[in-house]
This record gives structure tokens, C-alpha cells and sequence, in this order.
């Protein structure tokens, strides 16, 4: 039987697979056809609920910190040390959900809302599946439950010292990096904000900060425009709950917001007349995400992007591999096998999770991670994940991964080298080969382009380097 | 081209026992039969010669906003210790002191470097502005310009047709910080060990890795121009070849690296030791955003001060003679308030302390003109800045590079002679 290739997608259904997604597969290509469309199949995945998704949904009990509470988490490691440790379990599920989980954009969302309310490894650990959890759980709803969410967990009051502390690290963090943005506030705003954020406590043995200072009466706030008396002992939570309305309603936190989805979603310096338009949605709909994304899959700045490549950011990378190697996940010895390397791995790609330490989070500037060190890192961990050699990676416990058979042309056992690496062009890059990438990847491999290959005596070596070389591609490494 | 690949090589598969032994020291021992590999002139890279043996200017940068304060104290100013009541520094653990300035205990490792006066400190130094939030004051410091292009200073030099070779800067960190914006002549990761494109440099056959380098440039070459990895790809490729020299090996003459920190110290090291022709280094440490427990000696703050210190003191003493190249300088983006806040730290404030450590250096001194920290009673009260750390850099550059053209690096400042170097 002669080679078929395999089918790929229109330049825009790619283009929205790159974007929204933590890597192009075939089957979300099928996906898509099976939605009607790329629009379609976009707004079928905002209603991530009613996505039947068994693959992610085994994830959860695999990782048994993710369903517990910070006092159980406390409590257990009263008994005994909590190993693989909280930030290690924790950022393993995430990474592990992005691998599997059928609700891609939902997980991309989640990632970006976490990146804008980060928190480092110095964040209080018991909080850390909590923080994702509910994180999760507000990721595609309004802006003001995932500003709510961020700034009352104990993670980033933890993170940023608002936690038995009175200091201007979280009012100012708050205003800078979450909402309006530097020189948007004042020293004053931040003082101010300083009478809210602080009074919180946090003991081992409680599920939420504790808001210890009942006898204290604030009086007049007055932070940006919002101005209010406050004059009831103990009204600091009921004022930070009004601030943070307020501010999640602010111009200048819509602006930033917006601004910041265009940046990752469609190009580093974002049209102006994008986010504008992003803007009048978000006060139209008061800050529904779903609409926000929604008018952005479909502006005509994001259709023009379409042949503006930005860099495949290194967890994009990795995940995005791993979608391609990774069948399913098993049982939870994953966790101090593949999901340790992938930390691991990470970490070598600038991208180890909660190892950036400052809250600004990790650059949403694609330019910033398109350096020699970041292509020689992704290349190495691509020939790591292919390479027979590579012990860290394949055949490890917990997890099923393809074996060469299924990534060979099917209803043929012998192929050219051409038809190959066209067939592996088409299920990664979903475009097909380049006449000069054939010809220097066969060289590579030591074959000729028109040599005839076979699935049972095809070298494992060469097609590790060959898979690598994919990977490599200009076709891959942007998006 | 038909020669097999070496299936029993596994040289490239360092990664995975670097995980399972998670030893990146033992992967430093190993360097030198990484690069000791097959020669590949088709693609060497061009070395200026000249350029390598040179001055080599280390960047230090201390994220977080480093407290001055606590590192060289004003104790004969009475505003310290009342705006400081629970977290001054007290008299009797400073040293090296007169009657104003004492340096903190945790600088004690520098004792030696300060005693042949290779160390200086200039106070109440900063950016112009005070601006204190972390990332504006941060991009000021380094980009130092406001360039369209955002480029950096570091950058700037070392895209400088006198210092332009394909490793003029080499930064010891994961991601590529601001001040090297700019500039292609750069590179930067956690290892340098790391740098070199799977395939291209290992010991394979010559026909395998020539064949891996074709295809990689062929590949990168049919990019399209837009494509934001089309140059540094190529770059990886060169960057690979000016590597290959590292010497590896301990360190010498009895130096000790502290921690995470001293280990990028001793790459730091190995290429200075080594013949690439780097005029910059840039590495970082982070920690020093002291909001909270600050004063205990034994605090997290006089063990950064300490481990920096000691990592400063190794390269100097691991690098023996070749020390007489290399000047270090120290960046944090501000210093902290005068006054301590209800968590027993430091809220963010303005004027820092620039330290400036061996080749040139005129040590043994405090520069800087004391602004005074007024009453003591002002819990908004900053160091004020009296020196635009610009004009520090200036004199270390141009008296280290004195043929890199110093308007370009800073752009419209008119230098002042501060005499901190020869």
C-alpha cells in the first residue's frame, strides 16, 4: 500500500491549536473537524465542564495533596515527611494535566492566570494545591473572582509577607503587578492599601488566613478613587473585599489585563486597537473571561498573527513533547519518575516551576525567551525524550509512552525516508515536510531520502535523532 | 555521508545521569572530556585574540533591593539606631570601622581583599530617581537609557565593535537578564557546561556532528525572518565551538565557593581561566527583599552577606594571578528605608551601596557623600542618593576598557572623577 499522508489542519484551525494549546496533536486536529471548526471547537473548550476528559480526571487521585486541605496537610506531616513535597506534587499535577487533559484551553488559562498571580517557592507549601485548586476553580469565570482568589490565599500572603506581617510588600505588589500597574499608584495608595492587607495570620493547623485584629478600626481608605470610612472594629476583610471590587473594575486593571492576554495570546507588543477592543468587552460583560477570549479568538489581530511566530515557551515545549510521547498516565509512581524529571527538566529550561523567586512571575515576553541558551536547553531535552539513552525519560514506571510503532505511517510497514519524516512533519509541526529538511535530516541519519525503511528493523537511534530534529524545527520551536 | 552513529556513545545523554545522580559538581569534572572532542574548523567561530586575556568586568547583580544600611552602617549618624531600634546593626559586631562607617560582620570573608585594599564601597549611590517598585527600578538600572530598542548597558558594551566577539558577556543565569538586551554577543544559562546544541560538539563521529550543524543551519536559514529563535539558533551553533576550551578541575589555592551561589562563582572562574575572550559576567543572586526579620546576626540577611562575601574572596584567591583582570561590581535595583517596620524588616526605600572588588580598585575606602539620615522619626524616610551608580560603572569601565567608547554605553552622562579607581 503506497503512503497517504495524513490530513493537517487550515493555517488558522493551527493557529488557534498553537495559541490555546499546549502543543499540536492530530487528535486535536480531529477534534476540531468534529466541533465544525476552530471557533467552534474554541468556545466548546470555555465550557470545560462539559468536556469528558478521563484522562485528566485519573490524574487527581495519583497526586493525593492536590484533594487535601492545608490542615491535612500539616497534620500528615506531623507523622511522617511529606516526599515528593508540596511544590513538587503540586506543579507535577499541573504539568501532568497539561500533558493529558482533553480541557487545553482551560489549562493554558490556568497557567496564565497563575503566571500573573505567582507565587514562589517561598510561598507557605501546605497552601500551594489549595491556591491551584481554587485557582482552577475561577480561572474561566469573571476577573474579579480570580483577583478575590489570589489575594486572600494563603499562598500569596505567605508569598509576599502579608501573613502575621505588617509591611508594603503585598498593597504594593497587589497595585504594581496584579491590577493597575506601576506608575498607577501612589506611595500614598500603597500605605493605604497597607491598612487592608495586613492583620492576617496564619497558624500551621488553619485552612484559611485568620484575620486576627478584631479591635481595630481603620477609618477612611482611600486608595486610586475608591474612598471610603470604615468604622466597626475588625471591618479589614469587608474593606479588602470592597478594594478589591473596586480595583478589579479600574481602567488601568483592565488595560493591564487585556494587554497582557493580547501580549500571550497574539503578539509581543499587541495592537493598541486590540486591547481597546478586549476592554470593551471586559465592561460590557464586567470581566467575563470567557467573552474577553472569545472577542479575542476572533479579532482580526489575532487572524493577522497567524504568520507572526512567537517562541514555544519551555513548559509549552516540554508538555507539548510529551503529548506527542506520553499515552497515558498509570498509576502514581509517575510521581517520582516522569513527573520529577519533568520538574527537573524545567528547571534546566529556565522554567523549573516556583524556582523564579520574584513575584513578578515568569517574562510573557516571547522575545525574552528567544535565546542561544533556551534553543540549546530544548533541543536537549528533545533528544532526552526520544533518546534510547535517555533512562531519566522513557520506559520509566507510572506512565505508558508510544513506541516507535506508533508514530510509524499506518497500514504501512515499509516506508521511504522521505514519506517518514514527512509523516512525523504532519503529526508534530501539523504542515508537511520541507524538501531541505528531508535531505539534511536523512543525512543526519545516515540514509538516503528515497531509501526504504521498516517498522521492525527501524533503528531506534535514528529515529531518536530524527524525532529530535522535528522538534528542533523552526516549524516547532515557534507557534 | 553514511558512517553509523555510535549507539554505545552516551556522552550526549549526560542529562539523564545528572538527574539520577542529581550531582552537578561531578558534571564539572567531566567538562573536560565534553569538550576535549573532535575538532570542527569548518565552523569555528572568529576570535578576536586581543579580546581574550583582557579586563574582565564581573556584574554582581543582588536582586531584591540590598538594605545599605546593614552592610556598611552609619553608626556615627544618632537617626541609624533611633529609626533602627530593634535592628541596627550594634557597634560591637562591626568591623573595620572609624568613627562613622563600620562594615557588617557578614562581610568579614573580604577581610583579606579589604586589607590590601582591593575593596571599596561607595554609599548613598543609586538611580536618580527614587522608585520603589522592584521591576521599574530594576529595568532603569540596567538598561540605563531609555532607547527605544530597550537595550541594556552590558549589552551596549558588549556589542561595542571593541569587545565584539561571539561571547563578549556570559550571564551564569536560567533567563537573559535586561542589562544584556541588545546585544547578540551574549549568552547565558545555569551551566555553562549546558551550552552546546545536542549533536553538534560530543563524541560522535566528525561526519555526524558536521552533518547535525548542516541541518541546523539549513533549517534556521529557510526561517522566516520574523521568527523570534532565527539568530539565536544560529548563535547556539557558534557558541558551541568558542565553549569547547573550558578546563574544568577544582578550584585552586585552597579557594571554598558557598552553596548554590559559589557554584556559578566557580564557573565564573573556569572561564576566566580559560581562554574565551568574555569581558563580561554577569551573575545574580536573589533573597535580599527584606521585608520581614532583619538585625539578628544570625539572620537570613547576614548569611547572604556572608556567602557573597566568601564566594567574592574564592574567585580572588582561585584565580591567583589571573585576579589581576578582573574588577567586581555589585548592583541591587535600591537600598531600603531608614526606619524598620512592624515585621522587624525594611520596606523598600532608594539610595544602596555599590561594592567594587580587585583589579584597579582603590580600596580599603568608603566613598560617597554622606546625605545624612535626618531625624530618625520619619518612617518614610530613604538613604538619599548622592551618586548615580552610573558614574561608578563609568569610571570602572573606562578605566578597565579604555578603548570601549563610553557615550555609547551611557548615552548623555557627563562622568564624575569619583577616584574609587586607579
Amino acid at each position: 500500500m503506497s503512503y497517504t499522508p495524513i490530513a493537517i489542519p487550515t493555517a488558522f484551525e493551527r493557529h488557534v491549536i498553537n495559541r490555546f494549546t499546549f502543543g499540536y496533536t492530530p487528535t486535536v486536529r480531529y477534534e476540531m473537524q468534529k466541533a465544525g471548526g476552530a471557533l467552534r471547537w474554541f468556545d466548546s473548550q470555555l465550557d470545560h465542564h462539559k468536556i469528558h476528559d478521563p484522562k485528566g480526571d485519573k490524574l487527581k487521585p495519583l497526586f493525593p495533596l492536590m484533594s487535601m486541605t492545608p490542615t491535612q496537610i500539616f497534620d500528615s506531616s506531623k507523622t511522617r515527611p511529606i516526599n515528593p513535597g508540596t511544590n513538587h506534587q503540586d506543579s507535577a499535577y499541573n504539568t501532568c494535566m497539561r500533558i493529558v487533559s482533553k480541557r487545553q484551553v482551560f489549562e493554558v488559562m490556568h497557567d496564565f492566570w497563575r503566571n500573573l498571580f505567582y507565587v514562589s517557592g517561598s510561598a507557605p507549601g501546605a497552601f500551594l494545591p489549595q491556591y491551584d485548586e481554587r485557582m482552577r476553580k475561577v480561572a474561566l469565570t469573571k476577573f474579579e473572582n480570580v483577583l478575590k482568589t489570589a489575594e486572600t490565599s494563603g499562598a500569596m500572603r505567605g508569598m509576599l509577607s502579608s501573613l502575621n506581617g505588617v509591611n508594603e510588600n503585598h498593597p504594593r505588589e497587589l497595585l504594581e503587578l496584579h491590577t493597575v500597574g506601576v506608575g498607577k499608584y501612589t506611595e500614598s495608595d500603597v500605605k493605604n492599601l497597607l491598612k487592608l492587607t495586613s492583620g492576617w495570620a496564619y497558624h500551621l493547623n488553619t485552612d484559611e488566613p485568620v484575620f486576627n485584629d478584631l479591635y481595630t478600626v481603620i477609618g477612611r481608605v482611600k486608595i486610586l478613587g475608591f474612598d471610603r470610612t470604615y468604622t466597626k472594629p475588625g471591618s479589614q476583610p469587608k474593606a479588602l473585599d470592597d478594594f478589591l471590587s473596586y480595583v478589579a473594575r479600574h481602567p488601568d486593571t483592565k488595560y493591564n489585563v487585556c494587554r497582557r492576554l493580547a501580549q500571550r495570546f497574539v503578539d509581543d507588543t499587541p495592537p493598541y486597537s486590540l486591547v481597546k477592543t478586549l476592554v470593551a468587552t471586559w465592561t460590557k460583560t464586567d470581566g467575563d473571561i470567557k467573552a474577553i477570549l472569545k472577542t479575542l479568538v476572533r479579532s482580526s489581530e489575532f487572524a493577522a498573527s497567524v504568520n507572526k511566530p512567537v517562541v514555544r515557551l519551555p513548559h509549552y515545549d516540554l508538555t507539548g513533547v510529551e503529548r506527542h510521547m506520553i499515552k497515558s498516565f498509570d498509576d502514581a509512581s509517575i510521581m517520582e519518575n516522569l513527573a520529577y524529571w519533568n520538574i527537573w527538566t524545567l528547571g534546566n529550561m529556565a522554567y523549573g516551576p516556583y524556582l523564579w523567586e520574584m513575584p513578578n512571575g515568569l517574562s510573557e515576553r516571547s522575545a525574552d525567551w528567544a535565546t542561544p541558551s533556551i534553543m540549546i536547553a530544548s533541543s536537549k531535552m528533545h533528544w532526552n525524550v526520544f533518546s534510547e539513552e535517555c533512562r531519566g525519560h522513557s520506559n520509566q514506571p507510572g506512565a505508558t509512552f508510544r513506541q516507535l510503532g506508533d508514530f510509524w505511517p499506518r497500514s504501512n510497514e515499509s516506508v521511504t525516508v522521505r514519506e517518514l519524516i514527512d509523516h512525523q512533519c504532519r503529526r508534530v509541526w501539523g504542515r508537511p515536510s520541507v524538501e531541505s529538511f528531508v535531505k539534511t535530516t536523512a543525512k543526519l541519519i545516515g540514509l538516503e531520502p528515497d531509501s526504504t525503511v521498516s517498522k521492525s528493523t527501524f533503528d531506534k537511534q535514528k529515529f531518536a535523532w530524527l524525532m529530535t530534529s522535528v522538534f528542533d524545527a523552526p516549524e516547532w520551536m515557534g507557534r | 555521508m553514511n558512517e553509523t552513529i555510535e549507539s554505545s556513545n552516551t556522552n550526549e545523554c549526560d542529562g539523564c545521569k545528572e538527574y539520577v545522580g542529581l550531582s552537578r559538581r561531578s558534571i564539572l569534572g567531566t567538562a573536560g572530556t565534553i569538550f576535549a572532542s573532535a575538532g570542527l574548523t569548518a565552523f569555528a567561530g572568529a576570535v578576536p585574540a586581543s579580546a581574550a586575556n583582557g579586563s574582565v568586568l564581573v556584574v554582581l547583580s543582588l536582586r531584591g533591593g540590598v538594605d545599605s544600611l546593614s552592610l556598611v552602617v552609619p553608626h556615627g549618624d544618632p537617626a541609624y539606631f533611633k529609626a533602627r531600634p530593634t535592628i541596627a546593626v550594634p557597634r560591637d559586631q562591626l568591623w573595620a570601622g572609624d568613627g562613622f562607617f563600620g562594615l557588617s560582620p557578614g562581610l568579614e570573608p573580604l577581610r583579606r581583599l579589604w586589607n590590601e585594599k582591593k575593596v571599596a564601597f561607595v554609599t548613598a549611590c543609586g538611580i536618580g530617581e527614587a522608585n520603589r517598585s522592584h521591576f521599574h527600578a530594576m529595568a532603569e538600572l540596567e538598561a540605563s537609557g531609555t532607547d527605544p530598542a530597550r537595550s541594556g548597558w552590558i549589552g551596549r558594551m558588549t556589542g561595542s565593535t571593541a569587545l565584539a566577539n561571539s561571547l563578549a558577556g556570559v550571564s551564569l543565569t536560567g533567563g537573559q537578564p535586561i542589562s544584556f538586551n541588545g546585544s547578540t554577543n551574549v549568552a547565558n544559562a545555569e551551566n555553562v557546561n549546558d551550552l552546546r546544541l545536542v549533536g553538534t560538539e560530543d563524541g560522535r563521529t566528525v561526519g555526524f556532528a558536521q552533518a547535525r550543524r548542516e541541518q541546523i543551519s539549513t533549517m534556521w536559514d529557510r526561517a522566516p525572518s520574523n521568527h523570534p529563535f532565527r539568530s539565536a539558533a544560529k548563535e547556539a551553533l557558534s557558541i558551541g565551538q568558542t565553549l569547547r576550551t573550558l578546563p574544568g578541575g577544582p578550584p585552586a589555592n585552597g579557594a571554598v565557593y558557598d552553596g548554590g551561589l559559589g557554584y556559578k562563582f566557580s564557573q565564573l572562574a573556569q572561564l576566566i581561566k580559560s581562554d574565551i575572550p568574555m569581558s563580561v559576567a554577569h551573575l545574580e543572586t536573589i533573597g535580599w527583599d527584606t521585608h520581614t526579620a532583619m538585625g539578628d546576626k544570625a539572620s537570613t540577611l547576614n548569611r547572604s552577606y556572608w556567602s557573597v562575601s566568601k564566594n567574592i574572596d574564592a574567585l580572588f584567591t582561585d584565580l591567583g594571578p589571573l585576579a589581576d583582570r578582573v574588577t567586581l561590581v555589585t548592583i541591587s535595583e535600591f537600598g531600603r528605608r531608614t526606619f524598620e517596620n512592624a515585621s522587624r524588616g525594611t520596606d523598600h526605600g532608594w539610595g544602596n551601596t555599590v561594592t567594587i572588588v580587585g583589579a584597579g580598585v582603590n580600596g580599603g575606602r568608603v566613598y560617597g557623600r554622606w546625605p545624612g539620615l535626618g531625624t530618625g522619626d520619619d518612617d518614610d524616610s530613604d538613604l538619599k542618593v548622592t551618586t548615580d551608580y552610573r558614574h561608578v560603572l563609568h569610571e570602572v569601565i573606562s578605566r578597565r576598557f579604555p578603548t570601549v567608547s563610553m557615550p555609547s554605553i551611557f548615552p548623555g552622562l557627563s562622568p564624575i572623577a569619583l577616584g574609587v579607581m586607579k
